[in-house]
């Protein structure tokens, strides 16, 4: 019988440990799965209909403890199997950050592992590139052709002209292993496209952490700039419970700046809808009243002693940015960003800032997240209990260690690390991905080899256009193999296909910075075989290497179950079971070092003799270091750790981003912080000069300073029902949410004439400020308007008008519009591996065994108009892809895609 | 999704369709709850639900909903007019009234309660009729047409095979909101006990969905949604439907 009755985390879950050893074997067990299912339809499994639902349902059931990854919140899961066969997927309660509840997507996950179009069989191109023409082959024909390729890439000396794109990932181990044992650091990702602008402004100020964890569950007011933890936000159902319980058990405060109402902001206590990139001011100006209230308000001993700044130097800095000055600016009333600013400043040390894409995917997204971070500082909130806190650990260190490692690849690559951007690359690797198929097109590199991995860059790159065209072209790429359970809009662009696993099929050892400020650590497991000849990476790395051979083959050498056995060989005995390491993962699916206290205010502790031994002192700035090594700071005569930064301070003014933008020698700076990862420049960036400045500061792109009449600045969003672009095909999410038309502010409609329903065609351009500052991006295909603006593609969509709206703002949200990816995400009723003409792509599945009578007989929201808008009815269709307008737009200081700067004009169609 | 005489447009406010119910007789023995000890109820916390729908999909999964057809919706509403606009969220379900009006007027007398009071269908009586659906004042019943010989009635029943396995229903054991609370009201150490004994020392008024129906609905809201969303929920002779899912619906209705 199972046991999921959720218990405190004393009192662990503990599961079965079903895994049969023969599943640490991947390969093994192909085919099998296939005959314990019921043959016809799926995922159904009729019970008895006189007795439903069924008291046997959970009897004879095994609990396996997995990860979901349909988000990069990855929360421990547990999957109920029986007969082989997984009937239901619940909560891990002993995931110490997750605590048991999983969102609409990590039930859906049934939908993903047991879809009838999946992706079964590898598949070798036919026919041209683009053209959806396939067969199957067999997996040792696959590996055969891929390692060849790439054996003759890597032994032509440029190992870097084999470039691994990743979408979202969670086998980091894996992937580092294959690509620095082959020799190449060409591994890119989608960063960019998603958090560099918020990383880069918390690593300024903090250096040994990327990531920002608000402990709202302490707080007493948490300022809320464009996050929709409430539906996405990378550790989502963690932080949204602690952010309701801080409101709701604590007694905390929320007050959202947005564009848009989104559900957080539509569910906080106040809601305001700042002028498009306008939240940097408004922090700003908040800033300013907190500083020139007193000290009363500021915490002038953080300030002064902390920070690398000064209450006169800021007053000073931010004397003009008041909040009429904000008022004139984003619209925000002064009144309530001054009552904001001090309530705020009143709840503290109890008081956080949250924010994330709707602050960050700006032209100007990096100052704004610095300006949102500096409120923190000047009320003290810093690292505190309830106030404005990270880790310096993102996911799986330090509480286990990834078996030996191959010695790091040293090439580069201009699509890895782009020149134009200082800080993409220098803390972390960031990257900056929105511009790959853009320097390929420019004929700026090559790729002998591509190899894609749970990535669908057609429908989530900007510019679709730009990415169809390198993906399609040969000489650009000249071999492509894509990895994904399903056929997706990547797939289509491949030479060859190959099946992978579900997180549901495989293994990983995965953590993601938890809320509860210390590390843990989760275990995904393969809950059932794979179906059909799925695998994971974990098998295919292993076999290329194999093929490939020199030398690479040396990393490969202990079995699955000895690599996880010594990956997982830290995690120490529970008392109760007396089991350890992976098999207490295995018992549990989670552990969590309680041990370790809450990562609270690290920069205060006391630095110890033996860590004094040898050391210096500065006499000026009193930073301590052992050998030009950062060691601590003295402040208050006392000896203490302080911040990982070369001042050993917040640093609020930073010397080394303005260096670093002017490609000087850094190397002192880096020493006194300790953060012996961080790297200077490389000379191939040399002449790519940026001025950063050194303060927080806020600027507007200048498009958006005089918006014509019928111009609009749009904004994307997420669902809560979606992630991107991977749930569209589940039909449990796309029944709640399968279109997308364009919300429209009521006033603003009025204005063009329109109603819910109508039509409007979007003209959407390439970035003014970006023609100025950043020139190589200007795309020679780009058609010109009258004014000489270079439009980057129009789309025709119906409008919903919607209360929850800035009047300058156009929203429609990502994760529609696939035209490929199952019949499911197309919004086709008849499903594609049954009935698509072609018969080609179908060679991956096996519609025989997989079939889905519901789908097929109940799909309510397949659209009918045949493409008139005319006859187009509401909640129906799947939707439009919104990145067929959207403009390459990097940050020019870190890369991050500035999604929500565009600017685009309306106009209605008659 | 509405069946075919659906004359709830006319009917009062506190008044249930008495006129569907059959005579005592039928239903005395069927009302009355299994003397158990328990009175399983739900408490809704209206203020924390963020909308998120994963109680919806987990009752789906759980249960085997097919699509078009729904157990539990969440209803939204987006109220004010810019820039002051909120949006509301009402998670709903059965109510798995003492009184139950679906019970008493079914002709094949295939309604009763189950543990702990739950309002459950006896799928070895049950012919589809669709009277229930007819008198259901929370539209929480549908009706599917493959069931049986000639469709049989769906609606939440708590989950009683979960619970039997000593396991949360699907929708309370994954709200990654903590919005829902089900347990024995009779025992104080319940979820639902606990949450409604916190928010009552809140003092936070509880309130009931139509609580004038006078059906005894085990479930409590607290929170603004009751109150601004209680029109949107489905009626007699209703279903809850995909139009719930129609974002052109969420804004406020126009004033009549």
């Amino acid at each position: 019988m199972p046991v999921t009755k959720t218990k405190s985390r004393r009192d662990f879950l503990k599961l079965g440990a079903a895994i049969l050893s023969s599943t640490l074997l991947p390969g093994a067990a192909v085919g099998k799965a296939a005959e314990n299912l019921a043959a016809g339809v799926l995922p159904v499994i009729k019970s008895n209909p006189n007795l439903w639902p069924s008291f046997e349902k959970y009897s004879g059931t095994k609990t396996v403890p997995g990860m979901c990854q349909l988000c990069s919140t990855v929360c421990g899961i547990i999957g109920h199997v029986k007969d082989g066969r997984i009937i239901k997927i619940e909560g891990n309660p002993n995931d110490p950050n997750s605590r048991g509840r999983i969102c609409a997507r990590g039930q859906a996950g049934l939908n993903h592992q047991y879809h009838p179009e999946r992706l079964l069989y590898p598949l070798k191109r036919v026919g041209k590139r683009g053209e959806g023409k396939w067969k199957r082959i067999s997996w040792d024909d696959a590996l055969d052709e891929i390692s060849t390729k790439l054996k003759a890439i890597r032994d032509s000396g440029k190992p870097e002209d084999f470039a691994f794109h990743q979408g979202r990932q969670r086998s980091k181990d894996a992937l580092k292993r294959f690509l620095d044992a082959y020799g190449t650091k060409t591994q890119l990702s989608h960063r960019s496209l998603c958090s560099g602008n918020r990383r880069a402004a918390n690593l300024t100020y903090l250096w040994e952490s990327d990531w920002d964890l608000n402990d709202v569950e302490h707080s007493k007011y948490i300022l809320n700039f464009g996050s929709n933890a409430f539906e996405a936000h990378q550790g989502h159902v963690s932080f949204a419970n602690r952010i309701q319980n801080g409101r709701f058990k604590n007694g905390a405060k929320m007050v959202t700046f947005d564009v848009r109402l989104s559900n957080t902001a539509g569910a906080s206590d106040e809601w305001f809808a700042p002028f498009p990139g306008t939240d940097g001011a408004v922090a700003l100006a908040m800033c300013n009243v907190i500083l020139f209230a007193g000290p009363d308000v500021h915490d002038a001993d953080f300030i002064n002693n902390w920070t690398t700044s000064s209450i006169d130097e800021l007053k000073a800095h931010l004397k003009d940015s008041t909040p009429e000055w904000a008022e004139s600016i984003s619209g925000v009333p002064a009144a309530d960003i001054r009552r904001i600013a001090l309530e705020f400043a009143a709840a503290a040390p109890h008081a956080t800032t949250m924010c994330n894409r709707g602050s960050s995917a700006h032209l100007n997204g990096f100052y704004n997240d610095r300006a949102i971070g500096l409120l923190n500082a000047l009320v003290g909130s810093v690292g505190k209990k309830g106030g404005w806190c990270w880790s310096p650990w993102g996911g799986l260190d330090p509480v286990v260690k990834t078996p030996k490692m191959p010695p790091g690849a040293k090439t580069w690559s201009v699509l890895e690390d782009p020149p134009e951007y200082p800080l993409s690359n220098v803390w972390r690797r960031m990257k900056v991905g929105e511009i790959i198929y853009l320097y390929l097109m420019q004929g700026r590199s090559k790729l002998k080899g591509y190899m894609t991995y749970n990535l669908d860059s057609p429908l989530t790159w900007p510019e679709e256009s730009v990415t169809k065209e390198v993906l399609c072209n040969e000489e650009l790429l000249e071999f492509h193999v894509c990895i994904n359970p399903f056929y997706n809009e990547t797939a289509h662009y491949a030479d060859i296909v190959l099946p992978w696993t579900t997180y549901m099929e495989r293994w990983d050892l995965d953590a993601r910075a938890s809320y509860n400020l210390r590390p843990y650590v989760g275990i995904r497991t393969p809950m059932v075989e794979p179906l059909g000849e799925a695998k994971d990476v974990r098998w295919i790395f292993p076999e290329l290497a194999k093929r490939i051979g020199g030398g690479m083959e040396e990393w490969y050498k202990e079995s699955q179950e000895e690599y996880m056995e010594a990956w997982a060989s830290t995690v120490p005995k529970n008392p109760k079971t007396g089991k350890a390491g992976l098999a207490r993962l295995l018992d549990e699916g989670a552990w969590e070092d309680e041990t370790r206290e809450p990562f609270y205010e690290p920069h205060l502790k006391p630095l110890t003799e033996s860590e004094l031994e040898g050391t210096k002192v500065d006499e000026t700035t009193g930073i301590i270091t052992r050998d030009g090594n950062g060691v601590g700071v003295m402040i208050g005569g006392k000896a203490v750790r302080g911040f990982k930064t070369p001042s050993r301070k917040f640093e609020v003014r930073s010397v080394f981003i303005s260096q670093t933008g002017l490609n000087q020698d850094t190397t002192d700076l880096i020493k006194r912080s300790s953060m012996s990862k961080t790297k200077r420049r490389p000379k191939q960036h040399e002449g790519h000069d940026l001025k950063i400045d050194e303060m927080p500061i806020w600027m507007q792109p200048v498009e958006h300073k005089a918006l014509d009449d019928d111009q609009l600045i749009m904004t994307s969003f997420k669902w809560n029902v979606h992630n991107h672009g991977r749930t569209m095909n589940l039909k449990w999410l796309a029944e709640i949410v399968h279109t997308n038309p364009a919300w429209l502010n009521p006033a603003t409609a009025a204005k063009f004439g329109l109603k819910d329903g109508d039509w409007i065609e979007l003209t959407s351009y390439f970035s003014q400020m970006l023609r100025d500052v950043s020139p190589h991006l200007i795309n020679e295909n780009y058609e010109k308007d009258a004014q000489g603006r270079m439009i980057t593609g129009r789309l025709r969509v119906p409008i919903v008008t919607m209360p929850g709206i800035h009047p300058k703002a156009i929203a429609m949200s990502n994760s529609c519009g696939h035209w490929q990816y199952t019949s499911v995400a197309q919004g086709k009723k008849a499903s594609s591996a049954v009935g698509v003409d072609d018969g080609y792509v179908t060679q991956g599945s096996d519609a025989k065994t997989y079939r889905d009578e519901d789908w097929e007989k109940n799909m309510w929201w397949e659209d009918k108009s045949g493409g008139d808008p005319a006859a187009w009815k509401q909640n129906t269709g799947n939707g439009w892809n919104q990145n067929s307008i959207m403009p390459i737009a990097p940050d020019p200081i870190t890369g991050q895609q500035a999604f929500h700067s565009t600017v685009v004009k309306l106009s209605k169609v008659t | 999704m509405t069946t075919d005489d659906t004359p709830s447009d006319g009917l009062p406010d506190d008044e249930v369709r008495e006129d569907l119910f059959q005579p005592e007789t039928v239903w005395e023995d069927l009302i009355k709850a299994p003397d158990d000890g328990k009175k399983f109820g739900w408490f809704v916390d209206t203020r924390r639900c963020f909308g998120c729908h994963a109680c919806e999909v987990s009752c789906k999964a759980e249960n085997e909903v097919p699509l078009g057809n729904y157990i539990r919706q969440t209803f939204y509403k987006d109220v004010g007019d810019y820039p002051k606009v909120a949006r509301m969220f009402l998670p709903m379900a059965c109510q798995h009234c003492e009184d139950a009006p679906c019970l008493k007027s079914c002709p094949e007398g295939a309604i009763k309660k189950g543990v702990g009071g739950s309002v459950v269908i006896d799928y070895n009586l049950c012919q589809g009729h669709a009277t229930c659906v007819e008198a259901c004042p929370y539209g929480a019943i549908y009706i599917d047409e493959d069931r049986g010989k000639s469709g049989q009635a769906i609606k939440c029943h708590n989950c009683y095979h979960r619970i039997e396995n000593d396991m949360q229903p699907a929708c309370a054991s994954t709200c990654p909101s903590d919005a829902i609370y089900f347990g024995d009201l009779n025992d104080p150490a319940s979820p639902v006990s606990q949450a409604m004994n916190e928010a009552k020392s809140q003092e936070l008024p509880l309130v009931q969905l139509r609580a004038q129906k006078k059906t005894k609905p085990r479930m409590w809201f607290a929170g603004p949604g009751p109150a601004e969303i209680e029109e949107r929920v489905p009626k007699e002779g209703e279903s809850y439907n995909p139009e719930a899912y129609n974002i052109y619906n969420w804004k406020e209705s126009k004033p009549k």
